[in-house]
């Protein structure tokens, strides 16, 4: 059990946007987090990031609690993650956001002014780390392209390379083929699958059935901010609950 | 002979004028902390420098690093409190600083004299030597290289990498595992230093320092400096303190009354930073505008 999550409860004012949410994700799978549009997916991915903080409720990663670190501090126990609208750093090229996602030496100002010689090499391996994630998205060719200049579907795999630099163990990626091509779309599921394979654990929400139904081990479905059902993507496929919460009840006539 | 000390007179003043905005671009082009009270370090310095020396007879050279010191220790002050706002809260918080500093200075009759300001501070000595016109000069421009070397190099390392990225998105920095406020303190402080010797530098060259040259209106010179010469470029710092200072010069030539002249200068200032938003918004040398999709 890497990630736990009990009781969670989230309100802006008046909306309830997490309700004594519920779920477990498991070393070395791919879960996908599903629901209709406003049943608190991405406040639970921003309360388990720590963006927000939640009213109630516990997060355990790793069987520790992270309740109370601040989003940095978790970023650093081993979650990453991506954002439902691309968030890179659009002035900043490709490599040097993936650089961004390394823990230097150099980013410390009294080393940046002593430790010249370290940092230079330290910067140089990070390179060389860094170009292997862009190579497995299949982005080394524009390394020097600032971020602005990418198209959509390959700032979403810069986004994903960002995420892996990091060398996380549970990457939460916000809807990973919304809006993509069907051909980018093949490629991330092929990315995913080979992060399974290289023992990474991943949690993802996205509205593309299809996706989800192929790649997931676990499927947890939400509605008013609380889990309705959690099972095999064929299990929940035939969920009652899970049928009303996308479709309505039946009516009579 | 009259030229040639004028000439030496503007170069001084450029120069002081590049450290004050390259360590504002540190702060305000790299980091994105949007930086009202700059002139506050400015004059902190100053003050701190000035009255060393007039009252404690220390040398000059500790004189001038003690403004820097105490400059960063308001700057410390200054960012523990306000980095975690954002944008437009910032700059008032910052402008509000300002204010109060100036004020200080305005008020402390005991220690600053008021608006009487503090007359006759000493030029510094070394070797017997009495730094003042060209050699003033050299030790400026020393300063000002140094302030160059240094914040080049803090911004092309590693460092200066993650100042932009927090410019840019701080709440995906600090997702990636960084404590975003430390740094933002870090970035503040180290421009509080420059601008703190700078206020020194400028102390002990004219002699005479009042309240009065440390009002937000020098802030917003400063700021102008940085947005001509270009955000996040060092060198386009140097240039805008360059084009401003010598901007406004030849209207001293102009037969006009003194109060027109001001006036003058603050238009032909308006006018260029109106001129530059419409044809080039990064500035002179200033990194490749992005559009921004809504």
């Amino acid at each position: 059990m890497l990630l736990k999550v009990k009781n969670l409860q989230k309100h802006f004012r008046g909306i309830r946007a997490v309700h004594d949410c519920n779920f477990i994700v498991d070393q070395n799978q791919i879960v996908a987090l599903i629901g209709p549009n406003g049943a608190g997916k991405t406040t639970v991915f921003n309360l388990v990031t720590g963006l927000v903080r939640p009213d109630k409720g516990d997060i355990h990663f790793k069987g520790e609690p992270i309740i109370d670190l601040s989003s940095y501090q978790i970023a650093r126990l081993g979650i990453t993650r991506t954002f439902q609208l691309i968030r890179l750093f659009p002035k900043l090229t490709a490599m040097e956001n993936l650089l961004l996602a390394k823990h230097q030496e150099g980013e410390k100002i009294l080393s940046t002014i002593l430790r010249t010689r370290y940092i230079k090499h330290e910067e140089q391996t990070n390179r060389e780390r860094c170009l292997e994630f862009l190579k497995f998205v299949g982005l080394e060719n524009k390394k020097n392209s600032h971020a602005c200049n990418l198209s959509y579907g390959q700032q979403k795999l810069l986004e994903i390379a960002r995420a892996l630099a990091t060398e996380a163990d549970l990457l939460l990626l916000d809807e990973p083929v919304a809006g993509v091509s069907p051909i980018m779309r093949e490629k991330i599921k092929e990315l995913l699958l080979r992060l399974k394979k290289e023992g990474k654990t991943i949690l993802f929400i996205e509205h593309d059935m299809k996706f989800v139904m192929d790649l997931a081990d676990k499927v947890i479905v939400m509605d008013y901010g609380k889990e309705i059902a959690i099972g095999t993507p064929k299990q929940v496929q035939k969920n009652p609950k899970v049928l009303q919460a996308y479709l309505g009840k039946k009516v009579k006539l | 002979m009259a030229l040639e000390s004028y000439i030496i007179h503007l170069l001084i003043l450029i120069g002081i004028y590049i450290i004050l905005s390259i360590s504002l671009n540190l702060a305000m082009g790299f980091t994105g902390l949007l930086n009202i009270g700059h002139v506050a370090f400015y004059g902190i310095g100053a003050y701190t420098s000035a009255l060393l020396v007039l009252n404690f007879g220390v040398p000059f050279w500790i004189g001038l690093l003690s403004g820097g010191l105490v400059a960063s220790f308001f700057g410390l002050l200054l960012a523990i409190p306000s980095v975690k706002l954002k944008g437009d809260y910032l700059a008032i918080a910052t402008l509000g600083f300002a204010i109060i500093i100036e004020n200080i200075f305005r008020n402390w009759i005991s220690l600053t004299r008021g608006p009487l300001g503090l007359p006759g501070i000493p030029k510094p000595i070394l070797f017997g030597i009495t730094f003042s016109g060209f050699s003033y000069l050299i030790l400026v421009g020393i300063f000002v290289l140094i302030t160059y070397i240094f914040i080049k190099h803090i911004t092309n390392a590693p460092f200066g990498r993650l100042l932009k990225a927090i410019r840019e998105d701080e709440l995906v920095v600090s997702s990636l595992g960084k404590n975003i406020i430390k740094y933002k303190i870090h970035a503040l402080v180290i421009s509080a230093v420059f601008a703190g010797i700078a206020g020194g530098l400028y102390a002990h060259y004219i002699t005479y320092i009042d309240p009065s040259s440390f009002t937000i209106l020098e802030s917003i010179l400063i700021i102008s400096m940085v947005l001509v010469g270009g955000l996040a470029s060092v060198e386009g710092s140097i240039i805008g303190a360059v084009i401003l200072v010598l901007l406004p010069e030849p209207l001293r030539f102009l037969p006009l009354p003194s109060f027109a002249i001001g006036a003058l200068r603050q238009m032909i200032y308006a006018g260029l930073l109106i001129y530059l938003l419409i044809k080039r918004p990064q500035g002179i040398l200033g990194e490749i505008p992005v559009e921004k999709e809504s």
